[in-house]
């Protein structure tokens, strides 16, 4: 497994962690143990398990599995994954914080997040081919 | 292992699109828990269906040790599927009625046990996530 394809999966894992913790303390809100305040996490909770989990672990794992190149890195230009990650990550945490807050973060959020997926889809899509072909 | 995570999956996947079918030709009006199960159905499907396929296929595919067991205790994951799949059937039966004596203290228990999944999996599978 190339280390792009592991930064990306163990981020994924830590917003699984961090999104079922969320989603654990919101059920326990409903079991009566916390107030109903804790709702106001839901944003952050769907923007970590919706874009840190679900669509970070599709990214990584597909960077891993794709079809490689015969010639030439194997996997493609290293640098868009990994970019790709920092920029999807930093685009979840202001997304997930302007949801939460009154800072305006959202905005910013969202265009790093779009442009993170859109850097490692973009070194995928050229290895959407035959194996070996 | 993995057989046991993509069966209980689909189950899921069934439930909660039974429960959309239901919502949708409009039984909502005659079933209470129809209406209120919303929050139901798409946790079925993200959790139940999409995250348990996730944990399946990954104990499968994922890098193995190079020791045994070469996928990592095997407890572990009986642990996570027995735990998320408890959880989230204590979540069907109970959120719909909610809240109420038996109902709020069933959710609890609920958030207790998937988030108790959700770490048994990432202990399990963590030390795979590596270069071949």
């Amino acid at each position: 497994m190339p280390t792009a394809s592991i930064r990306l999966i163990r981020t994924a894992i830590l917003h699984l962690g961090l999104g079922a913790l969320l989603g654990a303390l919101m059920l326990s809100a409903r079991g009566g143990v916390l107030g109903p305040e804790v709702f106001a996490l839901l944003p952050l909770h769907r923007e970590m398990l919706l874009f840190g989990w679900l669509i970070q672990l599709a990214l990584g794992v597909a960077w891993w599995m794709f079809p490689k190149f015969r010639s030439g890195p194997a996997r493609g230009v290293d640098f868009l994954p990994q970019a790709g990650w920092v920029l999807l990550n930093t685009g979840i945490v202001l997304a997930g914080l302007g949801a939460v807050t009154s800072l305006g973060l959202t905005p910013p959020g969202r265009i790093l997040e779009v442009l993170g997926i859109g850097l490692v889809v973009g070194g995928l899509v050229p290895r959407i081919k035959p194996f070996g072909g | 292992m993995t057989r046991w995570f993509l069966r209980a999956g689909i189950v899921a996947l069934l439930a909660a699109l039974l429960l959309l079918l239901a919502e949708g030709v409009g039984l909502g009006q005659e079933f209470p828990y129809v209406a209120r199960s919303a929050p139901v159905s798409l946790h079925l499907l993200v959790m139940g269906w999409l995250t348990q396929l996730i944990f399946g296929v990954s104990f499968w595919m994922f890098p193995r040790h190079p020791t045994r067991p070469p996928r990592g205790p095997e407890s572990l994951a009986w642990t996570a599927l027995l735990l998320l799949n408890a959880g989230l059937l204590l979540r069907v039966v109970a959120e719909p009625s909610a809240p109420g004596p038996v109902a709020t203290p069933a959710l609890l228990v609920s958030a207790i046990l998937q988030a108790m999944a959700v770490l048994s999996w990432s202990v399990l599978i963590w030390p795979r996530i590596r270069l071949r």
